[in-house]
Parts: C-alpha cells; structure tokens; sequence
C-alpha cells in the first residue's frame, strides 16, 4: 500500500504515533511493552529498505504537504542520512529490548518508553531534515527528551545531573537558534539547498554575519554533543542514568549532533565555506584536547560508569578529528566511528548495568572475582574493552585504523601518533576492570547471570563487534559514499 | 479554598474565558493565533478551574486520566489527517488535493487546518492542565497517595 | 557620529543582542536556580525578538489579506517564533519541575550548596 517514497515521514511518524498512544496504556503494561517493541521493528525495516533505496537509486527528497522547496518542508535522505538512521534504528532496538526485559530502575515505565520513543523519533528526524528550522525542532526535542531520560530515575545525583544537562543543552540550543537567524537574515531561505545556493553569492558580502553565525552553530552543537571544553555536563549526566539512558546517550545522542552539525556544514554552508574559515584547526586543537583529556580524566576514575562517560568525551574527540582533517579516509573513519562506538559502548553501559544491578557494586575496587561468577556478561565486557583499545579484530580496530591512515593522507602525521598514544592510554583505564574481574580474590558467591532475556542484547552487539572486526566490508558503499558527499 | 469572591467571579468570568479561546481557536486560519494561543488559554482557564474551586470537588471531572487523554487524542487526530493525504496517493499531510478549500476569508474553508487547528487546542490545554495536575500532586503518587 | 547613526538604525538588532549577552550571562554566573530560568526565558526571547525583527519592513501592516493594504511584513518569521515560543515554554515547565524535585531533595535553591552537599557525600 505504502510505497518506498514516503518511508522517511514514516519513520517518524511511527514512532511519533507509538510514544502518544504508550502513556494511554498504563494498566495494560503488556501491550504497551509490545507496542514499543514493535514500534522499534518496523523503523528498523524501514531503515533498511530505505538505505537499500538510496544505495541503488540515489538521494531521496520528500516534501511534507506536497508543497516544493521555497514553500514547503523537505526531508532529504542522502547516503549520510540514511547511513546514520540505519545505525540509529539497529541500536535502538537492541536498547528498547533491554529497557523492556531488565530489572526495573524507574518508577513510571510507561512514560519511559513514551520519552525513549519521543527521543529516537527526534534523532531520525535530525538526520534526515533538509530544511533548518525543522532541524531546529527536532533537536530541541531530542534534548528534552534526553533531559527527561535521565531525570525519571527520581534520585538526587540524578535530577542534579540532568538540571545541568538542561541548563547547557538550553545556552546550546539558543546559540544554534541564533546563528539560524543569522543566517536566515543574509539568505532569506529556510531549506538547506537553496540556502547553500543563495550563500555562494550573499557569503562574500556579508562575511561578519556569516562567521558569527558558524561560530554559534560550533559552540551551541559543541555544547549538546560534549566537545572538549564543552562536556562538563556528560560525566555526571550519564553516570547517574538508568543503563539504558546511559547507553542511548553515549551511544547515539552525542554523535547525532555531530551529525547535525556536519550536515549543516555540507548541505547549507557548503565546504568551500568551511575549507575557508579558521573553524578546521579549531576543531582539530579541540579534538586533539578531548582525545588526551578525556582518556586522562578517565584513568582517575574509580566509579564504573563514570569511567566510562569520560571515555565517550575521548571517542566524540576521534569523530571531531575525522570530520575535521577532511581527507577521504580520514572522513571515512570519522563515519565508521559513529557507528562503530555506538556498538561498543552501547555494549559496555548494558554490561555494566547488569553488573551492576546484580551485584551491587558500583566501583571497579569492588569488582574483584565477579568475572568468574558471571561469565558471560564479562566475556562481553571484556570483548567491548579490548574494542575500545583497538586490538585487531574487533572492530574498534577497523575505525582508528581509517583515522590513523586519514591522519597521514592529510599530512598530518602528528595525529596518528596522538591516535596511537591515545590507544595506550585507553589500554591504561580499560585493562585494570578486565583484570580485576578475572583475577581478585572471590566476591560473594550470591551474585547470578542475569536472564536469558537480558543476556541476548549483550550477545548481539558482542557479535556485531567481531563481526565488523573481521569481516567490515558489508557497509562500506555507504560509508564512502557518505565521504564523498563531504569531501567532494 | 473557600473564598466567597473568587467563586463568584470565575463563575462570572470563565465561560467568556473559554469562548474567548474558542474564538482564536476557530478563526486560526483568518487571524493571528490559533492553536498554541488559543489552547493556552483554554488550558488555563481550566487551572483557573481547578484552583479556585475546592480541587476534589473537581477531581472527578478533571481528573489526571482525562487531561492525557485529551493530549493524546489531540496529537493522534493530527496523525490520522496527516496519513489521510497519505491514502489519496499525495505526500504527508497533504492539504491541496485532498480536503475541499473554501473561499479563503470564510469560516468554513482551508481544508485541514481547521481540523488540525481544533486538534491543536485540544492537545495544549489537556498539556497545561496535565503539567498543572502533576506539579500540584508532585509529592503523590498516581492514585494520590503520599 | 556614524556609529550611533548605524546603530540608531539597527536598534531593534542591538537589544535583542544585549538581552541575549545578559540571559547568557546570568544563566551561567548567578547561583539561584530560578535566576536561571528567568535567564534563559530572556535568552529565548532575545532571539525571538532577533528573529521578528528580521521580518519587520518599514510601513509594512500585519500579514491579514484585507483589502486595500499593499505591504506587509515578512510572516513567515513570525510562524517561526510560535513554534520557537512554545520550545521555551516547555523547556521552562519541565525545567520547574526539575527545580520543585531538587528543592525537596536538597532543601536548598543555590547550585553551590548544592554542589557542596553532594560533594560531601562523596568523601
């Protein structure tokens, strides 16, 4: 019935439709669980089919209300954003699995799943917006929804940590407010490709608007997705979630404003714009600094969770450097790490969840001889870490490998030596949580598996994570065809 | 509270109040408003409502259960206009082919935006009034207890 | 002499500006947490009132067809801000919410007693 042409706004809208009727269904948990999951299947197949779609036949546009592009709405569904809605789509219903079958952490589960729907709805729409202001709107809701994801635990840490989200996430989302009014004063458009048309000429005579409005669009995006400077809100925010807040956060809300800012960047400024102005080395000191910093905050820490919150700050570091030496391979590693993250510590937040829940402990100190009575979640944890350093064959190897060669193809060798380096110091705070869980003195002996039911989502992504170790070659026309779009 | 003036005042005001937001809420596709405006103040003449009278006298009308149902049933009429430009072969929310335009100027004309207007409202009031129910029964739980 | 002329001319742009510079300001220096909120209600509306002024045209009547107006401002700013209004007021609501919470657990309104208690809990 429904055609292949109206599966973006269906995207969307489905998962739109499913967070309003789910806080309808209180007394009847049941199906609202089944409306959730299911709501979060048929996105996944649609985001498949959708990539399939642009790999064979292009970039798609789809104008909301049949109005055409000065008139109306566009979505604009290119390999990036399709690319980026699959990763979205997959991960989020590996989460929405585990938020349903793990042991409870928030009092009002309906309202969650309506917030968690509300935020996944938001993050499609990010990425597949092809006019500004609607981009705009639906970062603002991904926000709040982030903000609430994290409040519903009902705990003081908690409700501090997201106040401090909120109050951050607002100053960013009022620069990135500003700077489209700066921008729509010197075009007078609102859709991404007419803007970028209208700028070739307006840019030159105009350049004060135009480097004001660029420079609140990287701090406002900066602030939401935890650039170096930025990130003081992420440590507290995503240690003090329920597991799957944390894992949703730090696997996919932070590098969807990435993805944001970078299609701003290619579809309304233009990379000729972006080549010209001084925001490439910007970004490169900054994602250098976030790299060293966040690893260097990290080895501190004795709290689990926290350590890896900060280990997120260092990883949006790497996809910063990518996007900003702007050779092919560099790019495409930049892109392959988005993905490639959000597996591996999706991974690691529901593993650490489960142990967590299980046993009680929250710090590594803590954590002696639990691998031996919990085989399975530490196998998967065990695998995440030695992803996240980059041995070979996991896949976090696949991504630094196109970051280090990228790094040289720009000739800028430095930066594969800081990814080499960085690497070690990843190695220095991942290892002591491996170690101490094989090879403490015992811990108590009541601490069991968790169901089988919670088990699988760990299984999958440990899967996922050998997989594209070994064998990484299924996505890769996407991904360079999405390098291409921002190289070219 | 029991006040004497307050009641007799809003008994005296609210129903302009609402006919009030009726009106930016009707004539959203001729003049400024529409639906954020008018089911403002639609919400808030319900607050009114519900803080001036006795809140239990009040409960049984306005109670938690209804206010997300309005809200809910708000944002899904809006879905379901939308899908029905979906079933006539045009894009999402599609207005020109599909809903019979008026005259423009006229009460009865635009198509869908009267609807979706109307949907509007009813969605940003059971919203307010919803906020409102939860903040004053912050310290309860879902059936009122402490 | 030019200067105050440009910005005579551009007054519209410059308030909303300064009112951004003090939301912005506010926001990140003061310490109660209501001082925050009514900064960043400022904040908002600075930027909404940079956006309307970016419609306005000398001698442009309220975008309404009636008959026998020829000029009107730009509206389609002005259907921007609604939307963009709206944002604010249910990031200001949830953020009241949030506020209500932290009173009850930490019994305080200033972020630094707060951040002082949790500090001590930590050691």
């Amino acid at each position: 019935m429904f055609s292949l042409t109206h599966a973006p706004i269906l995207m969307v809208v489905i998962l739109l439709t499913a967070a309003f009727i789910v806080p309808l269904l209180r007394k009847h948990l049941l199906v609202a669980k089944a409306l959730f999951l299911g709501a979060g299947l048929l996105v996944t197949i649609l985001s498949f089919l959708v990539a399939w779609n642009v790999l064979e036949n292009g970039t798609m546009v789809y104008n909301v209300g049949g109005w055409a592009a000065p008139h109306g709405i566009a979505l604009v569904v290119d390999a990036f954003a399709a690319y980026v809605s699959l990763v979205i789509s997959v991960i989020s219903l590996v989460i929405f699995w585990f938020a349903v079958f793990a042991p409870r952490e928030v009092k009002h589960e309906v309202g969650y799943y309506a917030l968690i729907l509300l935020l996944t709805a938001a993050m499609h729409g990010i990425v597949m917006a092809g006019d500004i202001f609607n981009l705009f709107v639906f970062v603002e809701i991904s926000s709040l929804a982030a903000v609430a994801i994290i409040a519903v635990k009902g705990t003081k840490e908690s409700i501090e940590a997201s106040f401090r989200y909120l109050i951050l996430s607002a100053l960013g989302s009022g620069g990135l407010l500003f700077s489209i009014a700066l921008l729509f004063m010197v075009t007078g458009h609102l859709n991404m490709d007419l803007m970028r048309q209208t700028l070739e000429v307006t840019a030159g005579q105009y350049p004060l608007n135009v480097l004001t409005a660029l420079a609140f669009m990287v701090v406002g995006l900066g602030v939401k997705s935890a650039l170096f400077p930025l990130h003081i809100w992420l440590p507290d925010a995503h240690a003090n979630a329920p597991t799957a807040s944390s894992a949703l956060l730090s696997g996919l809300v932070v590098k969807v404003y990435i993805v944001a800012l970078m299609r701003i960047a290619y579809m309304t400024l233009g990379m000729e714009l972006f080549y010209l102005l001084p925001i490439r080395q910007i970004l490169l000191v900054m994602a250098s600094l976030a790299i060293v910093a966040g690893s260097v905050f990290a080895i501190v820490q004795d709290n689990i969770k926290r350590l890896l919150a900060f280990s997120t700050v260092a990883q949006v570091g790497y996809i910063f450097l990518g996007f900003s030496l702007l050779s092919a391979r560099a790019v495409e590693g930049a892109v392959w790490h988005i993905l490639i993250h959000a597996i591996m510590k999706t991974l690691l937040f529901l593993a650490v969840g489960v142990v967590i829940h299980q046993s009680g402990y929250k710090k590594i100190s803590q954590l002696h001889g639990l691998g031996r009575r919990m085989p399975l979640t530490f196998a998967c944890i065990t695998l995440g870490a030695l992803s996240m350093v980059g041995i070979p064959g996991t896949a976090g190897f696949i991504s630094k490998l196109y970051l280090a060669l990228g790094a040289l193809d720009a000739g800028q060798a430095i930066f594969a030596v800081l990814i080499l380096l960085s690497s070690l110091l990843s190695a220095v705070y991942y290892f002591p949580l491996i170690i101490t869980a094989y090879f403490g003195h015992d811990a108590s002996p009541t601490v069991v598996e968790p169901s089988l039911a919670v088990q699988l989502p760990l299984v999958v992504l440990a899967i996922a994570v050998l997989f594209y170790g070994l064998m990484p070659s299924i996505l890769l026309p996407l991904v360079r065809q999405t390098a291409l779009l921002i190289t070219r | 509270m029991h006040d004497m003036v307050l009641e007799v005042v809003n008994r005296l005001l609210l129903p302009f109040i609402q006919l009030f937001g009726m009106y930016i809420l009707f004539h959203g596709h001729l003049s400024p408003g529409g639906g954020f405006s008018g089911g403002a103040v639609i919400g808030a003449s319900l607050i009114l409502y519900s803080l001036t009278f006795r809140f239990a006298r009040v409960k049984h009308r306005l109670d938690h259960d209804t206010s997300v149902f309005f809200e809910a049933a708000g944002a899904l009429i809006y879905v379901a206009i939308g899908f029905v430009g979906l079933f006539f072969g045009y894009n999402f929310l599609t207005n020109r082919g599909v809903f019979p335009l008026g005259v423009p100027g006229q009460l009865w004309s635009s198509g869908m935006i009267l609807i979706i207007t109307l949907a509007l409202g009813a969605k940003v009031s059971g919203t307010i009034l919803s906020l409102f129910q939860e903040l004053l029964e912050g310290g309860s739980d879902e059936h009122g207890n402490p | 002499m030019e200067i105050l002329e440009r910005l005579y001319g551009n007054i519209y742009y410059l308030t909303s500006v300064i009112l951004f510079v003090i939301g912005f300001h506010t926001m990140l220096t003061h310490r109660n947490l209501i001082k925050k909120l009514m900064a960043l209600n400022i904040m908002d509306t600075a930027i909404f009132l940079f956006f309307v002024a970016i419609g306005y045209r000398q001698g442009g009547q309220a975008p309404i067809l009636l008959p026998g107006v020829t000029s009107f401002v730009n509206p389609v700013p002005s259907a921007l801000i609604l939307t963009g209004i709206v944002i604010s007021v249910s990031f200001t609501a949830f953020a009241l919410a949030l506020v209500v919470l932290l009173y009850k657990h930490y019994g305080t309104l200033d972020s630094d007693e707060i951040i002082a208690i949790r500090g001590k809990k930590h050691v």
